[in-house]
Parts: C-alpha cells; sequence; structure tokens
C-alpha cells in the first residue's frame, strides 16, 4: 500500500495541515470542533458506515496531532477537552507515541488461511494429503479449512495448483517486525507497548486509518510565533521530500520563510557519528566485544535492547546524528530551540529520552512539514533563494538509504587504519533486522559490522516521508554525488571538535 | 514518436495532496502497451494554473486540459484517452 496515495494518506495529511492552521491563525479553541467538518465534508459518508463516525475517527487524529492522548468512544467529551493543556510552546505529549483509536479499527481477523473460488476440487486435491493435522477436507465438491484444527503451517497454500488457498494477515500485524500487535477482547488491534519500537509502520500500513502517531506541530509552531529562536536540523533523507524543483539549496530559503531561524544539516552529524563508531569498532571489535552494531535508528536500537539483552552491549552507545548535531547547534545558540524533521516517527521517542531532551525541543515528520507549509502558503517559486549547505560530507550524507551508514563508518575506518577489511552485514526492516541479530547472537557475525534499519529501504521509507522510497534513493545518490567532501574524516567540523576536545 | 506533455503541480498543497505518486502513476504508463508508442514528458511545474490550491489539490495539466483533485486513476485514463485521439 506504501508508494501510493490513497484516502487514508489524504486524511492523515489533511489533519497535519489544519492542525497547522489552527496553530498559525491562532483561533479560538472551540473553532478544533470545526475541523473535522472541513476535513470530511457533507452528508453523506464516504468512507466508511456514517459520516458522524468518519468525523469522530478524524477527530481523535486531530488530538493525536495536537499531541493529546486518544480516547475510547465510551467517553462522552467534547473534541476540545485538554486543549488548554497542549496549547503550550513546549514539547507537550507523552507516550505511548503510536495510538491505535479504538472505534476505527474494523478488527481485522488475525492470521489465517482462506479457501478462494480459484479452487476446482481438483481430483488430486494435494491440499488434504499435505496438512499435518487433517484441517483441509473436500465439502460439496470444494477444498474446506476447518480453522479449529489449522495450525497455520501454509502446506495446503503451497501444494494447491490453481493458487486457490490465499493466507490473510492483518497488515497493521504483518508491518511490525516485533509482534506488538495483540488483540483486544473485541479482536480490535491492541499495541503491546513492551514490545513496541515506534517505528510507525502499523500506522502507515492499516488501511483503514485507525491508527496514528502524536504530534508537536501545534507547540512548534506556537513556539515560533511566541518568538523563540528555533532551528531546524533537517534529516539527511530530505532530500526531494519537498518536491521535484526544490534543490537541495532552496531548502534553507524555504524553511526560514517558514519562520525558523535557521537550519542545519543533521548529515554532519552523521559524519561525526560515523568517524566515532568507525574509531570504537577499531578499539574494540573483535578483543572487546564480537561485532559492533550501529546506533542511529532508534527503532532498531531499541527493538536490539528489548529482544536480545545479551548482545545488547555490542549496538553503539554513540550519540546519534541528531544528538550531535543539535549539540553542536546549541552550543552555537544556547538559547534556541531545537527542532528535528526527519523522516522518522521513533525519533520523537529518542526526544523524549532524559540525556536527549535538553538537546532536541521538538521532532517532526517531512509530512507534518509539508502540512505546515501548505498551512502557511509557502511554496517554491521562481524567486526562492539558493543557499547551499556546506556543512556535510557524502557520506553522512548517504546514511538514509539502506547500506549508507556501514558504508560512511567503513570508508571513515579506512582512513584511520588503511588496508583493513571490516565484513558488514546490513538489514532494513525490523523482522530482517531480528533475523541478522539471531545469527550474530549464535556467534555467527563475529567481526562484523552490523547496520540495522527499521524501516524498508533505510529512513527514507520512514513512517513520515513524502516521497516515494526509490525516488528518494535516487535523489541522494545524485545529492551525494554532488558533495564537495566524500569521506566522513574530512569534514571540518571534525578538526574544530578535536581541537576542543583538546 | 508521440508526444504528450504532462504538467504536474508540485506547490505544498499539490505535494501533501500526493502529486509525486501521481508522477510514479503517469511513469508506470510506460509499461502499458496502449501507451508505449508514445512519449509521456513529464513537467513538475509550480504553480500551475495559478489561484489557491487548498481545496482543488492535486492539479495537473494533460495537453491543455486543466484536472483538478486528480486521482491517479483518472490521470491515467486520460493520458490513454489521448493516445487514441493522436
Amino acid at each position: 500500500m506504501r508508494g501510493v496515495y490513497t484516502p487514508v494518506t489524504k486524511i492523515r495529511r489533511k489533519v497535519f495541515s489544519e492542525v497547522a492552521r489552527f496553530a498559525y491563525e491562532e483561533k479560538d479553541f472551540s473553532e478544533i470542533d470545526k475541523i473535522p467538518y472541513r476535513i470530511i465534508p457533507g452528508e453523506i459518508a464516504r468512507y466508511r458506515d456514517s459520516v458522524f463516525k468518519e468525523r469522530a475517527i478524524v477527530g481523535e487524529r486531530i488530538r493525536l496531532a495536537m499531541g493529546l492522548p486518544v480516547r475510547s468512544a465510551d467517553r462522552h467529551a467534547p473534541l476540545r477537552e485538554g486543549i488548554e493543556e497542549c496549547a503550550t510552546p513546549e514539547t507537550y505529549y507523552t507516550p505511548p507515541l503510536v495510538n491505535v483509536i479504538p472505534f476505527a479499527c474494523e478488527a481485522c481477523p488475525e492470521t489465517a488461511f482462506y479457501v478462494t473460488d480459484n479452487c476446482r476440487g481438483c481430483l488430486a486435491h494435494p491440499c488434504t494429503a499435505v496438512c499435518p493435522v487433517q484441517a483441509v477436507s473436500i465439502i460439496d465438491g470444494k477444498s474446506a479449512i476447518d480453522k479449529d484444527k489449522c495450525v497455520r503451517c501454509g502446506r495446503c497454500r503451497e501444494a494447491c495448483p490453481y493458487n486457490a488457498i490465499v493466507h490473510f494477515s492483518r497488515p497493521c500485524a504483518k508491518a511490525c517486525g516485533v509482534d506488538a500487535i495483540e488483540s483486544d477482547e473485541m479482536g480490535r488491534a491492541k499495541i503491546n507497548y513492551d514490545k513496541c519500537v515506534s517505528c510507525g509502520m502499523c500506522l502507515v500500513n492499516c488501511p483503514f486509518a485507525a491508527i496514528a502517531d502524536k504530534s508537536q506541530i501545534y507547540q512548534l509552531i506556537r513556539s515560533m510565533k511566541e518568538g523563540a529562536h528555533v532551528i531546524a536540523e533537517i534529516a539527511p533523507a530530505f532530500v526531494g521530500q519537498l518536491g521535484p524543483l526544490a534543490e537541495p539549496e532552496n531548502i534553507k530559503p524555504l524553511l526560514k520563510e517558514l519562520g525558523f531561524y535557521d537550519v542545519y544539516e543533521v548529515a554532519a552529524g552523521a559524519d561525526i557519528g560515523a568517524v566515532e563508531e568507525a574509531k570504537h569498532f577499531l578499539e574494540n571489535v573483535p578483543d572487546k566485544q564480537p561485532f559492533l552494531a550501529t546506533s542511529c535508528c532508534p527503532s532498531w536500537a531499541s527493538m536490539a535492547k528489548k529482544l536480545f539483552p545479551d548482545i545488547a552491549h555490542c549496538v553503539s552507545e554513540g550519540r546519534t546524528p541528531m544528538v550531535v548535531t543539535a549539540h553542536l547547534i546549541k552550543e552555537k545558540h544556547p538559547d534556541a530551540k531545537v527542532v528535528f524533521i526527519g523522516p522518522c516517527a521513533a525519533k520523537k521517542l529518542e526526544a523524549m529520552r532524559k540525556s536527549v531532551r535538553s538537546e532536541v525541543d521538538f521532532v517532526i515528520t517531512f509530512e507534518e512539514l509539508m502540512g505546515m507549509m501548505a498551512a502557511k502558503g509557502i511554496t517554491l517559486g521562481e524567486d526562492t533563494e539558493k543557499e547551499p549547505f556546506t556543512d556535510a560530507t557524502a557520506a553522512g550524507r548517504g546514511y538514509p538509504v539502506s547500506g549508507g551508514v556501514a558504508e560512511a563508518i567503513i570508508g571513515a575506518a579506512k582512513t584511520i587504519n588503511p588496508g583493513i577489511t571490516i565484513p558488514t552485514e546490513r538489514a532494513d526492516s525490523l523482522s530482517e533486522c531480528r533475523k541478522m541479530l539471531t545469527l550474530a547472537r549464535a556467534g555467527k557475525r563475529n567481526g562484523y559490522l552490523l547496520e540495522g534499519m527499521a524501516c524498508p529501504g533505510g529512513c527514507i521509507g520512514g513512517a513520515g516521508t513524502v516521497l516515494p522510497t526509490q525516488k528518494a534513493a535516487t535523489a541522494i545518490k545524485k545529492y551525494k554525488e554532488q558533495s564537495e567532501k566524500k569521506n566522513a574524516t574530512e569534514n571540518p567540523l571534525l578538526r574544530q571538535k578535536d581541537c576542543a576536545d583538546s | 514518436m508521440k508526444k504528450i506533455d504532462v504538467f504536474v503541480c508540485v506547490c505544498a498543497e499539490c505535494m501533501l495532496s500526493g502529486a509525486m505518486d501521481l508522477i510514479c502513476g503517469i511513469e508506470s504508463l510506460k509499461k502499458v502497451p496502449k501507451a508505449s508508442p508514445f512519449t509521456v514528458k513529464i513537467i513538475p511545474t509550480t504553480p500551475l494554473d495559478c489561484h489557491d490550491h487548498s481545496a482543488c489539490a492535486p492539479v495537473i495539466k494533460v495537453e491543455d486540459e486543466v484536472m483538478e483533485n486528480a486521482t491517479t486513476q483518472n490521470v491515467m485514463a486520460k493520458i490513454l484517452a489521448h493516445t487514441d485521439n493522436m
């Protein structure tokens, strides 16, 4: 479903632009009640059985976008309940970040195998012969599966010569690489937050728009409107996200027009992080630890710590590019507020950690940024100025594409220790990351550098992106090629940092 | 080879309303046999048909015909209809 613009995408993005508009126009709080009517106009339901239900669901999405908690259908309360508390220029929301709106969930059945009309009731009917629990039989000339007996091994599906047996799974659960989607007593999706790592894949894969994450766009806009110097640090996945005409050198002027005091490239922090991790690898692997796993993806690092605690010490403790860059900004501008703009839902949670909270004040996604731009009517024009980024190398700029982090670290390691060969493996999507760590735990990846990314394709496949993944990869490749400096060790900020350290 | 010009607005409203997905949909026409003898030239532009796009995004122009609230399916159908007339 990703990469296709659907009514689910439309509703999600409309909510962002309407909440941003609400913040910019500083309307009376009661005006929030009108937003669902603008997003779902008219009297006829288009997406569900009732227009009232459609608006109620949009209402909960608006509340989440304001940073407010989701409510169940048995709460009689106006949409604006709690809005006074969240109308602040500071970070407001609290975990959980990703939420199921219970009454929006269609309670899709959990994993099952179904016989479709393709079944010809063939003479061979191998589906019955391969079933280990005698769950498949022929009834009225067609194959039938006894759901109570079925153990969901899938052998019947593999054996059918007509592809008549299909595997059905909940899209949210299928997208979740840590098996965090469970069911409530009504069969609706429920997130197990002990397992969830907030990657956001469930929210972009639910075809009923029943899952959404909390946002900080309202509080961020309030902060800018109240005169704070808000400095944007933009993740390296930004290339192409604001449209095919928005070249990297247009981004700074566009964001400044939106109200940001200044704009920094997180790829600079990625360069510094790559060199730190290269040094860590050279000093510690394999003598002090069997392998090194990268740290920049918070969902992957969190998953490794939750599911593989015995090897969690092998995940780098290095600061992520977001934190490194924010630290650089705060050193220069101690009174400024820093907002990370990126493709990632999980960064919102990372920014709430005690150690990060003082560096990063807000986190928004590219989708939310586009909502702000649409609300303010800012768009790229012929007169948009150009102000290129100059702080990062091609290595740091390649971080958001799967394989890019390992490439940057190895490039740095080879500069420090020429001639060294570092075996690497990479995985994108949490299910692949789990497989990779299972092998590592078994001792099959000793001496390796392991790169893990929770989102398919890397950060460019993140839940908050606007651009299809393949197009984003192409745009980043072009930007890397245009970069004057190639290796992370060439970043001039490193020399400044070394001088400061000594 | 005959050419069809398709202008796609990529202003903030249109981007938010799926302009990039429209472009991907148009590009996918290369694999449709009926469209393969034609070159569909995609021209990202902003602003297109200059007015507020908040109520009509995404906006697209196939040859001289402006389409508001465009969807991938109706744009692909429009382009294929053009191939019939050429």
